[in-house]
């Protein structure tokens, strides 16, 4: 993986978004993660998180200023960009749009016109990477959900992407498949963000977490620090689940 | 599994599958109804080939059973058509039977054959030997993604009418059918915001117009031994037929 | 609604075949123009929803029962010349991997319930909505009209193509499916008026083929112009195809009304069964010393002859499909 330690995985300055319909969506957001960091964009159901993550390989595009690996999100640069930043999507249905596992997890290399003999590693190695060898096969609609949730990561990991975006990933997942997907996200070494409401998710797989809040971004810091910070959570529609704790605030 | 991987299942090119079920199928149709033994004859090539890919029998009767509409719509016509003139007498009963009897035999063929040449129905090769037919690619990829997403649309409007059904509501009227369209309605909108997100995810990983394809399209000899004896064996048969008068 | 293969003679086949290519080229065509790469996700995930719809079953009257067809539908939802491509796309499907519909019939199918009941009610509705005012209840009466009409029309053309084939007098076929799919049509018509004022009320921006003085995205006029020109190529090959090929065509002994004119089926079919093949050289015992007698027994040859060349099959073939192969084959 090369990757220019200056540059910004992501850098976003001043972006504000409406939908067509004229609900405000982002308001005047600042983020910059650097290469290799985690990140948790937390927030309530509506609070922008799912719009700004699609702004991040450009299929929405907002006013003010979005570079992502250096690129900024215009026109001429989607293509490579789009190569660079794996997006999983919250619902894998809505991903996995081809009619066979294999077939589908091939989809992004082909488009990147990789060499046959490289599609075909690339294939094989995420699939196996996801414990999915087996059912290459096999049409999406006889995946189990679990399943259908590695499928899309599979998919997304064949284009190694530098930028990991990932939307709700612990969604409808059972525990057993959630600490499997955190292992996973650890072995990683691209850059990392989650997008999700479930707080103790964001403590496994992220250091550092930005809280969205009605498309403004209201806070940013260590997870740790973040999370432990109860008011700052309710305020902002947070909160951790009956039993959970949230972990001692540092220092 | 098959050892190399990267060998499509099916060893056979589709447009092979397509040419023999679509010469099959002409030729069929094309055969004067002077006999039955033509017809008895031809139904013995889609055998060994629903032998030779097991297709289940339940598949085939439920396919076979698609014919029931339209053969009852003609048989009741022509039926009627029948009574109406009934000065013709005792042959014409036994030329309808003969008509209906043939009517059944080609169409029934037709779906044997269907059953038979299109394999396991992988869609994708299906989709990749249309386009190398030339049938247009922006037809064979929504051929793609309607068969993708058929079946989950239709759990979703299972699950519409179980909601609606656990409030009391059973389709039984003419005003019923609005509320079902409302249900179906609302499913729509789903749809068209998943189409959304679809080609969110799709542009994500680099969609631009068409699908890449798996395996590029080439003749193999089993295409041959597959092509042989699926257009000689109709073929000769359609002649003998011809000249056995 | 679907024609079977064997139903329509060869000539009337290929005329349909050729008019519908035409129709079906330029709507592609136009749906790549129009809608660039998002075409196959927005157009696909619509035909699934018309697929899906069309196992709909709907009450009508007295215990009857229709089913959805959506041509008109989809044209509503994502513009003409793409609903002409959503139904096409259906009618294919149908045709190769369910086996419902015909492939020789395939033109006929798709002229039927793409174009006569898609595209068609498609151009009343945009006739009708510059005359009438422009309010959510006119709208969905001429919408609900308009696909009441559809399955009307759409049954209208499968009984004329199948009288011109011969294969069900005009006269009888004609009146019945009219009769049956005007009931028929009342469920079609309340069904899409519920679909359409769903999303009139929600998201009427999604309906591509809405506003009623339905404007088409314009075109570059050149590409119009050749379009037109391939259009009336095909409809003017189409149409010499019907004139002169079908009645040379019926006046052979594969019209399936001249053979019931002429031949007395029962003796020459039967003798020469019974002449070829010496496994049907037996009468069938419940029936006696008649002609039936020995079709069932030639019937009955065939159906033992086809199990054993399955079986020859089965032992020649694969041992067992590998898993997850078996993709299409009907699993509702």
């Amino acid at each position: 993986m090369t990757r220019a330690p200056a540059v910004p995985a992501v850098d976003i300055s001043h972006l504000s978004f409406r939908y067509p319909d004229g609900t405000p969506a982002l308001d005047d957001i600042c983020l910059t993660i650097q290469p290799g960091e985690s990140v948790a964009l937390l927030g309530p159901n509506g609070a922008g998180k799912t719009t700004l993550a699609l702004h991040l390989n450009g299929l929405l595009r907002g006013q003010g200023r979005v570079a992502v690996l250096g690129l900024q999100t215009v026109p001429a640069n989607l293509g490579a960009l789009r190569q660079r930043v794996g997006l999983v999507f919250q619902d894998p249905d809505d991903q996995l749009f081809m009619n066979t596992l294999g077939d589908d997890v091939a989809f992004g290399p082909r488009n990147m016109g990789l060499e046959p003999e490289e599609v075909e590693r690339r294939v094989a190695e995420s699939l196996e990477l996801l414990g999915l060898d087996r059912l290459r096969n096999r049409p999406p609609h006889r995946l189990s959900y679990g399943q259908k949730r590695r499928a899309t990561l599979a998919g997304v990991l064949a284009m190694k992407p530098d930028l990991l975006v990932l939307d709700e990933p612990s969604g409808n997942l059972d525990p057993v498949g959630r600490r499997r997907l955190a292992e996973l996200l650890a072995q990683l070494d691209c850059t990392l963000l989650v997008v999700t409401h479930d707080l103790p998710y964001a403590l496994q797989t992220c250091r550092r977490a930005v809280i969205l809040n009605g498309g403004r971004a209201v806070a940013d810091g260590p997870t740790t620090r973040i999370l432990a910070d109860r008011h700052l959570l309710e305020a902002n529609g947070l909160e951790w689940p009956f039993g959970f704790t949230p972990p001692a605030p540092p220092g | 599994m098959d050892g190399d991987r990267r060998l499509p299942a099916d060893p056979l090119d589709p447009r092979a599958r397509l040419i023999a079920l679509l010469g099959f199928v002409v030729v069929v149709v094309a055969t004067p109804p002077r006999a039955a033994w033509p017809f008895l004859a031809y139904a013995l090539v889609p055998a060994f080939f629903i032998g030779y890919e097991r297709v289940s029998p339940r598949a085939l009767a439920r396919r076979l059973l698609f014919l029931g509409p339209l053969l009852l719509t003609v048989v009741g016509t022509r039926l009627l058509w029948f009574l109406l003139q009934h000065d013709s007498g005792q042959p014409t009963l036994q030329n309808e039977v003969w008509l209906l009897a043939v009517l059944g035999m080609r169409s029934g063929l037709a779906v044997l054959a269907v059953a038979a040449f299109m394999g396991h129905g992988d869609i994708n090769r299906l989709a990749q030997g249309l386009r190398g037919l030339g049938v247009p690619a922006i037809l064979t990829g929504v051929m793609e993604q309607a068969y993708r997403y058929w079946r989950l649309l239709w759990r979703e409007l299972g699950l519409l009418r179980d909601a609606a059904g656990a409030r009391g509501f059973r389709p039984r009227h003419l005003g019923d059918t609005v509320t079902l369209g409302r249900l179906t309605g609302s499913l729509l909108l789903r749809s068209l915001q998943r189409a959304e997100r679809v080609h969110h995810a799709m542009l994500g990983r680099g969609f631009a117009g068409t699908f890449p394809t798996s395996h590029p399209l080439r003749w193999s000899r089993y295409d041959a031994l597959f092509l042989l004896p699926a257009l000689i064996l109709p073929a000769a048969i359609c002649a003998a037929s011809h000249l056995v008068e | 609604m679907h024609i079977p293969d064997g139903f329509l003679t060869l000539p009337v086949a290929a005329a349909t075949g050729v008019a519908a290519a035409t129709a079906v080229g330029y709507a592609a065509r136009r749906a790549g123009r129009e809608m660039g790469e998002s075409a196959v996700p927005v157009l696909g995930v619509s035909a699934a929803f018309i697929f899906a719809a069309q196992m709909l079953n709907f009450p009508v009257l007295a215990g009857t029962s229709g089913h959805f067809v959506g041509g008109l539908l989809a044209c509503l939802v994502v513009g003409p010349w793409n609903g002409v491509v959503v139904m096409t796309a259906i009618v294919l499907l149908q045709a190769l991997l369910m086996g419902d519909g015909g492939l020789t019939a395939l033109g006929a199918n798709v002229l039927n319930m793409a174009v006569v009941g898609g595209l068609l009610p498609w151009l009343l509705v945009r006739a009708l909505g510059g005359s009438v005012r422009h309010t959510r209840t006119s709208y969905l009466a001429v919408a609900g009209v308009a696909a009441w009409l559809a399955v009307v029309l759409a049954s209208a053309a499968c009984a004329v193509e199948l009288a011109v084939s011969g294969t069900a007098p005009v006269g009888a076929v004609l009146p019945a499916m009219v009769l049956v799919h005007s009931v028929i049509g009342i469920g079609e018509g309340l069904l899409t008026v519920g679909i359409i004022g769903v999303l009139l009320s929600s998201r009427p921006e999604l309906l591509r083929g809405y506003p009623p003085p339905l404007s088409l995205s314009p075109s570059p006029a050149g590409f119009r112009k050749r379009a037109w020109g391939v259009a009336v190529t095909g409809l003017v090959v189409a149409v010499l195809l019907a004139v002169f090929v079908a009645p040379w065509a019926s006046s052979q002994p594969d019209g399936l009304e001249r053979v019931a004119e002429t031949q007395a089926f029962t003796d020459r079919a039967t003798d020469q069964v019974a002449a070829q093949t010496p496994l049907f050289d037996y009468q069938f015992p419940l029936l006696g010393d008649t002609p039936w007698s020995t079709s069932a027994a030639g019937a009955m040859g065939t159906v033992v002859l086809f199990g054993l060349v399955v079986l020859l099959g089965r032992a020649l073939g694969r041992r067992a499909s590998p898993d997850g192969a078996e993709i299409g084959h009907d699993g509702t």
